[in-house]
């Protein structure tokens, strides 16, 4: 068969592109996986919250189980490194202030790096 | 002068050179050496069937009338097994009743196909999407089919369920895969569902292959619609129809995948084939020789089902097509 | 055609056109929705689509594992088919004696199913010491008897004038085969490559038997696994049975014009 024909049938293209699509993709991951989770604890009236405990839980298919914690900084501020995680489950608590309802963050991929937009807010 | 060969004789060389060369000797050398060629071509292919076909047939013969455990030595055992399969085996009779009344789906998707081949074949546009579409669930994987179905029928979140209490054809949602009564054809309808769409491929084929100029003499002799189905279509379809027939036999014979991932058998034995039955025997229970005697017994069956099929087309099904 | 029977014939055709693809419409839509079983009615329509659920497919299992395993046995069978099935389909065309025994070998052979050999296969493949490995899992479907006659009608169907025509050329009987038999027998070639294919990435019972370490499970036996380890009440599962069915679906989807030409050719040469 002529090379031309080899190279430039359907198959040949529909599987080089599905090859390139997935090395862009494997090279963005590559990228973007530090486990890098950040985000803001306020209060209720969107006051910054400095000394707040935040869990993070994975999740998976079965169950939530608690991974790490961190406290956030003076600026309401926290950060996750390395969690090693597709979805996870977050929950804030500061006594005397209240806690935030359960918020689960689902990535695109293991340990990909996302700032969240919206605050975490503790009510009592 | 007349040369013996007047062709170009095989592995090259001209006819002068073949006509001086034409002492036997040489020419048998060229001939047995083309056949051993022939030989080599053919060898690995026929190895795989003896190995994998032939072999484990006769094996499954002697294993059924021995006894024998991995590890064990074998010894004779008679007809003990086959005894003991027919006699005393209860689930060996409800797994060969559901298996004939699976094969019933076989007869009821080729009419169904039949219908549908002809209204494709009709000359309207899209006949390749309808074609495309009908056919599409066969290359589908048989456990993904299974477990799509499972969903499709629970009671609680099933669109079957739904569709029906929406039509209002029952009044509350029936657990089609936990009853005994309609899990087999639960399962038979899933069977259809993938199967339908190549037999209506291999019929569309065959409605092709027959000539128009038939159906026109027909038309200008004054026969009617059906009767030119009945007289020109059906018999010339025959060799199609007969394909259909084995395949969907040798389908409802081999649904383990099917009944492996919608039901596991149950419930009970509702949905148990022979075929998974000798799967739970001879793999679960490492009962290999009694495994062996059933599937002696089933192979027995098939070819019986399969010859009278082929006497009741009317005798050699002449083209093999596409099969297994 | 009378334009009302047309009418109706669509009508006909599009009814069943919708059941046929309701099921896989189904599974798609919980795939993207992740309705659980606790959800009544069902909507018809997505609600709320997302495509978490294929990560979560993707992670729940060993994924890539489950593919390179079917993709490296799927090409090993497709291989092999090529070419066993194109050198006995060309032997088959030729005259040798001892002919109809081999065909009469073959048809019997085909009349075999494999349900009713997996016992002594499965001790003949324990004696080989093939278990757990990718080539046992292969070895039974290397050659399909179905294949080698489509490529005995296809090769037969070129012109004898051809092939004369290469012999006084001096080409020899291999090279009559791959330089002009095989090119001209495209959907032979397809069709085999597309029906092995299939049935190998699709195969489930066999590799049940023959695995026996989940590294080396191939794709329907890690759907199965999936199913038993987390029941089926999450989108997960759908987005697993989506995935895996995609790779089949894809290669008919490209190859269905050679497909068919091939099924047709072979049919009408019988």
């Amino acid at each position: 068969m002529k090379p031309s024909v080899l190279l430039l049938n359907r198959f040949t293209l529909t599987f080089a592109a599905i090859g390139l699509v997935a090395l862009a993709w494997n090279l963005y991951v590559a990228a973007n996986d530090d486990g890098h989770l950040s985000g803001r604890v306020v209060a209720a009236d969107g006051a910054p919250v400095a000394g707040a405990t935040v869990v993070l839980s994975r999740k998976t298919v079965t169950a939530v189980e608690r991974v790490a914690d961190t406290v956030t900084d003076s600026a309401g501020r926290f950060a996750f490194e390395h969690h090693g995680q597709y979805a996870v489950v977050l929950g804030a608590r500061k006594s005397g202030i209240g806690s935030a309802p359960r918020r689960t963050v689902r990535l695109w991929f293991r340990d990909q790096n996302r700032d969240l937009a919206e605050p975490l807010v503790l009510s009592p | 002068m007349s040369s013996p060969v007047l062709e170009p004789v095989a592995g090259g060389g001209t006819v002068a050179a073949a006509a001086t060369a034409a002492r036997r000797g040489f020419f048998a050398r060229r001939r047995s050496r083309e056949w051993l060629f022939i030989a080599l071509l053919l060898a690995p292919a026929l190895l795989i069937y003896l190995a994998y076909r032939v072999v484990p047939l006769l094996w499954n013969v002697v294993l059924s009338f021995s006894y024998w455990a991995p590890g064990k030595a074998i010894a004779f055992a008679g007809l003990t097994h086959y005894e003991e399969m027919l006699f005393q085996d209860e689930t060996f009779w409800v797994a060969l009743k559901n298996t004939g009344l699976f094969m019933l789906a076989t007869p009821l998707s080729i009419a169904l196909a039949l219908g549908l081949a002809l209204l494709v074949d009709q000359k309207v546009v899209g006949k390749g999407l309808y074609r495309s579409i009908i056919f599409l669930p066969y290359p589908m994987m048989v456990v993904a089919v299974g477990i799509v179905w499972r969903w499709l029928y629970n009671d609680r979140g099933g669109l079957v369920n739904y569709a029906l209490q929406s039509m209002g054809l029952i009044s509350r949602p029936i657990a089609f895969l936990e009853s005994t009564q309609f899990a087999l054809a639960a399962v038979m309808v899933a069977a259809v569902w993938q199967m339908l769409g190549l037999f209506v491929v291999i019929l569309l084929t065959g409605l092709q292959n027959i000539p128009s100029h038939l159906y026109e003499a027909a038309r200008i002799d004054g026969a009617l619609a059906i009767h030119r189905f009945w007289r020109i279509t059906l018999p010339l379809l025959r060799p199609s129809l007969f394909l259909c027939v084995i395949l969907g036999i040798i389908a409802s014979f081999t649904s383990f995948d099917l009944i492996y991932s919608m039901t596991g058998g149950g419930p009970g034995r509702a949905t148990e084939l022979l075929v998974t039955y000798i799967y739970k025997q001879a793999f679960t229970l490492t009962r290999f020789d009694y495994a062996a005697a059933m599937t002696a017994v089933m192979f027995a069956l098939f070819l019986a089902i399969a010859l009278l099929a082929n006497r009741l087309s009317g005798g050699d099904a002449g083209k093999v097509d596409i099969a297994e | 055609m009378k334009t009302r029977s047309k009418l109706l014939v669509h009508a006909a055709l599009i009814t069943v056109s919708l059941i046929m693809l309701t099921p896989i419409y189904w599974v798609l839509k919980t795939s993207l929705t992740g309705e659980n079983l606790f959800t009544y009615p069902p909507s018809i329509l997505p609600v709320d689509p997302n495509l978490y659920y294929y990560v979560e497919a993707w992670y729940s299992v060993s994924f890539l594992r489950l593919f390179f395993n079917s993709v490296v046995v799927a090409l090993i069978v497709v291989a092999a088919n090529l070419v066993l099935n194109a050198m006995a389909g060309y032997a088959l065309t030729k005259q040798f004696p001892g002919k109809p025994l081999v065909l009469g070998f073959l048809l019997a052979s085909m009349m075999i199913p494999f349900h009713a050999t997996i016992i002594p296969a499965y001790l003949l493949t324990s004696q080989l010491g093939l278990l757990d490995s990718k080539l046992g899992i292969a070895l039974p479907a290397l050659s399909h008897i179905v294949c080698i006659f489509l490529f005995k009608s296809n090769f037969e169907a070129v012109p004898a004038s051809l092939i004369h025509a290469a012999r006084i050329d001096g080409l020899s009987e291999w090279q009559i085969l791959t330089r002009i038999l095989l090119p001209l027998s495209k959907p032979a070639v397809a069709t085999n490559v597309i029906l092995s294919f299939i049935w190998s990435w699709n195969e489930f019972l066999w590799p049940l038997l023959v695995v026996r370490s989940p590294g080396q499970q191939t794709m329907p036996l890690g759907l199965v696994a999936f199913l038993a380890s987390f029941e089926d009440t999450t989108g997960a599962l759908y987005a697993f049975c989506v995935l895996v069915v995609l790779p089949g679906l894809l290669v008919f989807l490209l190859a269905q014009r050679d497909f068919i030409r091939g099924l047709t050719s072979g049919a009408a040469k019988g």
